[in-house]
């Protein structure tokens, strides 16, 4: 019994500390201190944060982000952003009765070849027809193609997380009918080109089948 | 469900970000009515910090829900996690969830009081029972569990 105690004991202390940053265009901020024996197993894992964590806008603390660790430096933690989404209590608080909620899921390639799942939401203000759905979800359907294509993909993380796909979709589909809410609800990387641009290709390389775990939480 | 409590939580953010020294953990609290588990992580959630739960401190099967065994869960795990240099905690409180009880047993509670007695600062508290978006049917069958 004491013996496996010991054992235990010694092993918590090969841990050593390393910080978390994130990616530079989330401001390389420091969001986590996380432990490990083993730089090699930092490899991988997902840290969570709210967007207020980052910003300090307490309109942005129903956003989550999910940052995976992809490269490690010394005691410095290298991320990319792997997935955001709403909390599920913000997005409850959204849906009510009476309005017709529209969900649009896509899937789009960035200009430098990183593959993201994009779920945009809205929601009208009174019951529309099936035909204004529609029509509301081409015009998402567009305005994420178009983006993707345009942007890498911290441009596009940066216009999903802060609302601006969200504004934009919504100028454009105002026109089919009155809207109350638009948004990215959440976001998904679903796998990134071989050579990441922090350029360590052996992790990130085995890393690649890794990338299309389903939403952890 | 909607657990409000996450908008009133202390915010963590400025001095996360200016001191490393900060050591952040996340307490995981997994409470059923017939137990609480009091599961401390890394903020990852990779490594394991520190486990406790209701069964371990409590004689008889029928306390190990109750708020007591839950109070205890939480005072041991939280020495170990302080002891191994955690200073503040985002809890995650889940009831069993699925085709289950959505609500967080008796001991969730009690639990989340205690790792707040213990000294530890208190960020975010969330709930995350596992919601199916319609999964398998309810045991008990048509006419309910005749017992």
């Amino acid at each position: 019994m004491s013996k496996a105690a010991k054992k235990v004991r010694d092993k918590w202390r090969a841990k050593e500390w390393y910080s978390v940053f994130t990616p530079s265009y989330f401001g390389e901020q420091n969001v986590a201190v996380i432990p490990s024996e083993d730089p090699k197993k930092l490899i991988g894992r997902v840290v969570e944060t709210t967007l207020y964590d980052i910003s300090g806008d307490f309109s942005h603390q129903s956003t989550k982000l999910y940052f995976l660790v992809v490269l490690v430096n010394g005691d410095r933690c290298e991320t990319i952003l792997k997935s955001h989404e709403y909390s599920t209590d913000y997005l409850r608080s959204l849906v009510r009765r009476g309005s017709t909620r529209i969900d649009g899921i896509f899937t789009a390639s960035t200009s430098d070849k990183y593959l993201t799942r994009v779920y945009v939401i809205s929601f009208s203000h009174g019951r529309i027809q099936g035909s204004q759905e529609h029509a509301v979800r081409q015009v998402m359907g567009k305005v994420v193609a178009e983006k993707a294509a345009k942007l890498t993909y911290s441009q596009l993380c940066h216009e999903m997380v802060l609302g601006k796909m969200g504004s934009d979709v919504y100028n454009e589909a105002k026109k089919v009918c009155p809207l109350r809410h638009v948004g990215v609800r959440k976001s998904k990387l679903l796998s990134m080109p071989l050579e990441t641009p922090s350029s360590e290709p052996g992790p990130s390389q085995a890393r690649e089948p890794m990338a299309p775990i389903p939403e952890a939480s | 469900m909607a657990q409000k409590a996450a908008t009133l939580a202390a915010p963590p953010a400025a001095p996360a970000a200016a001191k490393a020294v900060d050591h952040w953990g996340i307490a995981h609290i997994y409470s059923s009515f017939n137990n609480t588990m009091v599961h401390i992580t890394d903020l990852t959630g990779a490594e394991t910090i520190s486990r406790s739960a209701g069964g371990q401190h409590v004689k008889a099967d029928r306390l190990q829900g109750t708020p007591y065994a839950a109070m205890q869960a939480a005072a041991a795990a939280a020495k170990v996690a302080k002891d191994k240099g955690i200073t503040s905690l985002h809890i995650r409180v889940r009831a069993p969830g699925g085709h289950g009880a959505r609500t967080p047993g008796p001991g969730a509670q009690a639990a989340i009081r205690m790792l707040a007695r213990q000294g530890f600062r208190i960020g975010r508290i969330e709930d995350v029972t596992p919601v199916p978006h319609d999964g398998t049917r309810r045991p008990g069958g048509r006419r309910g569990r005749r017992v």
